[in-house]
């Protein structure tokens, strides 16, 4: 078949008037489609649910947020588990990712993102479920021991969650840290 | 042979060795590289869930423009344990950084397979469609190569296509490079067979192809550059049919793009400007000594390097392919790469090892070609060794690094001055007439590409988690 332009600017023409068709068919699928499925709850659904893929851990201190985050500058927390026998989990966090600003939040996310139980009640904290591990843990705040969970973080903070310490062995502990 | 028949067994051939290809690739798949070097893998794969999910693009962005942005922890295949560095993952939506279609397909894939959080979407999950894609990849190059340089070129290049060490690294990784590879390879060869049977389908078909590629990235664009110059440079035919076949194939494939701007203007069209623009201001990462970077370090996913000769082969190939003949064969492999340079080099953001992808089946076409040069004349002969013996001695080299090799030094030391001796030899038009002389080159030859091929395996099986680990 020979090339002319006359068939050649008719064919560009027909083209353009269906590709036009199905321009505006798509602009209204996807309005359509996102209207019916977009919701914000799902979005964070989405994002922040634990994969069934990922191994749980019944250690709080198996798994540690490895590195610093650059991205942070100066907006971090340090959360620092320690769990008896040596081991310990040494955590750097970003302080934008942790929706809820409070040292129970902070530690609520840990456990999400490492993948632990978390269970914060007013005044007490359980982390894991190691069979080892003793109850009470006895969290920090900048070296003051925490009272209320929902109490605000701020930049730079530490956070030290200690099992089986007593409120009377805080000193020490810092002193043999 | 039949001609028919000869076709058949090459096309096995070709076929054979790309799932020979597919199967290195599919080995520690999902460990090298480690999950996470590159988050952009994830990134693509939830861009594609989440407009399944949600209608909305979601995905991880370093571009400014976005009026949603979110810093998260997302701890999918444990990388905040491995590879994250600690650094939060910043989200973004409506995500229109590229055009979405590398996340539909790995995105879609991914949801077939039950994934339907972020989370899901592990290594083991997203890398798989891609190596079906690089299959997919290794297959078309030998196919283009077979149509520009003959059959043996063919072979030769699926071979070195399917086990040099970095594209079977490379090869791995969800980045729409990869993706869009087989359309560029694809629209290359329906363009050759257009122009051989003069059937307008193959046109169109090449046009589809060339606007599908555009939907993965726009520096598919590279891909229409080359084709409308390989049509413009078609001297069989009349100027105003040429310019035609450019009206009809830019319009076509242009159009697909308008769809990404469809997308935009459907789900936030304010933000899908912002981005637009922002992404045109990028910063140029790349440098001014781009090319010598290109040609001098062989870059993997992760900001690694592996050693490896076949790229630099290629680039030296390529240099005598520009040279040749007016309206040769060669044209469907220098003009694509370059076109592809000069994307490269204009948009020239990062020097990210995945925005190389897209010159490696050109290089491999051209190591292929000259490798097997010598078959075509064997005055070629010392073209044909030096290519070979530039992968083989890397490839020996770093085996030899963790293999305790006695005598490989001296076998190494007379072998070369062996071939190269013949090679001289061969500069004598009365050795190169005698049948014996030639068969025994041909077979010497043969046997210097098989051990080269060799070493590429040798050198694959090294590379396992703990050398990635070391490597650097």
């Amino acid at each position: 078949m020979e090339w002319k332009w006359k068939s050649t600017v008719r064919f560009v023409f027909a083209y353009l008037v269906g590709f036009t068709f199905i321009s505006v068919a798509l602009f209204l699928f996807l309005r359509f489609y996102k209207n019916r499925n977009f919701s914000e709850e799902k979005l964070e659904t989405m994002i922040s649910t634990v994969s069934n893929l990922r191994d749980k851990t019944d250690d709080p201190c198996r798994y540690a947020i490895y590195g610093e985050p650059a991205t942070a500058k100066l907006q971090y927390i340090k959360v620092n588990l320690y769990c008896g026998s040596g081991s310990k989990s040494i955590n750097t966090m970003d302080l934008r990712a942790i929706k809820d600003n409070t040292v129970g939040g902070a530690l609520k996310e840990l456990a999400r993102v490492n993948n632990f139980q978390a269970i914060i009640k007013n005044r007490s904290v359980t982390l894991g479920e190691r069979k080892d591990l003793r109850g009470e843990w006895l969290c920090m705040y900048n070296r003051k021991i925490v009272t209320d969970y929902s109490q605000s973080l701020s930049e730079k903070g530490v956070i030290d969650c200690v099992n089986g310490l007593e409120e009377k062995l805080v000193d020490k502990f810092y002193e043999t840290l | 042979m039949k001609l028919y028949s000869k076709k058949i067994l090459i096309l096995v051939l070709i076929l054979v060795v790309s799932a020979f290809g597919y199967r290195l690739r599919m080995r520690d798949f999902n460990k090298v590289p480690f999950p996470g070097e590159s988050l952009d893998e994830y990134s693509n794969a939830w861009v594609g869930l989440s407009m399944i999910r949600l209608g909305v693009p979601v995905g991880m962005s370093g571009l400014p423009g976005y009026r949603f942005y979110d810093s998260r922890y997302i701890n999918v295949d444990r990388v905040y344990q491995e590879t994250a560095k600690g650094n939060t993952m910043q989200i973004n939506y409506p995500w229109f950084d590229h055009p979405p279609m590398m996340g539909v397909l790995v995105g879609g894939f991914g949801y077939f397979k039950g994934a339907r959080v972020f989370e899901d979407m592990t290594a083991s999950i997203v890398r798989k469609p891609i190596i079906l894609f690089a299959s997919v990849s290794i297959f078309l190059t030998g196919i283009l190569a077979w149509q520009v340089f003959g059959p043996l070129a063919g072979i030769a290049s699926t071979l070195i296509m399917a086990t040099s060490p970095i594209m079977v690294i490379n090869s791995r990784s969800v980045q729409a490079e990869n993706g869009f590879l087989p359309l560029f390879l694809l629209s290359l060869i329906f363009l050759r067979v257009y122009q051989n049977k003069n059937n307008r389908i193959w046109l169109f078909l090449c046009a589809i192809l060339t606007g599908l590629a555009l939907l993965f990235k726009l520096s598919a664009g590279a891909i229409l550059i080359a084709i409308l110059a390989l049509m413009l440079t078609d001297n069989n035919k009349k100027f105003s049919v040429r310019l035609q076949e450019c009206v009809v194939l830019g319009t076509v494939s242009i159009s697909f793009l308008g769809l990404f701007f469809v997308m935009g203007l459907a789900l936030d069209s304010q933000t899908f400007f912002r981005v637009f623009l922002s992404n045109s201001n990028r910063a140029y990462g790349i440098g001014l000594g781009a090319i010598a970077d290109l040609i001098n370090t062989v870059k993997a996913i992760g900001g690694k390097s592996l050693a490896d000769g076949w790229p630099l082969v290629g680039w030296m190939g390529i240099i005598a392919l520009i040279r040749g003949r007016k309206n040769s064969a060669g044209k469907y492999i220098w003009i694509p790469l370059l076109s592809y340079l000069a994307i490269y080099l204009f948009f020239g953001s990062e020097s990210f090892a995945w925005y190389r992808f897209p010159f490696m089946p050109f290089l491999m076409i051209t190591a292929g070609y000259l490798a097997t040069l010598v078959y075509r004349n064997l005055r070629y002969m010392p073209i044909s060794i030096l290519s070979l013996l530039i992968p083989l001695g890397i490839n020996l080299d770093k085996f030899r690094e963790v293999n305790n090799m006695p005598g490989l030094t001296g076998a190494w030391r007379l072998s070369m001055f062996g071939l190269l001796g013949i090679s001289l030899l061969l500069s004598s038009g009365r050795i190169r007439k005698n049948r014996y002389a030639r068969l025994a080159v041909y077979l010497i030859m043969a046997g210097v590409f098989s051990l080269t091929i060799y070493s590429n395996w040798l050198r694959l099986s090294m590379i396992n988690v703990d050398y990635w680990y070391h490597s650097s």
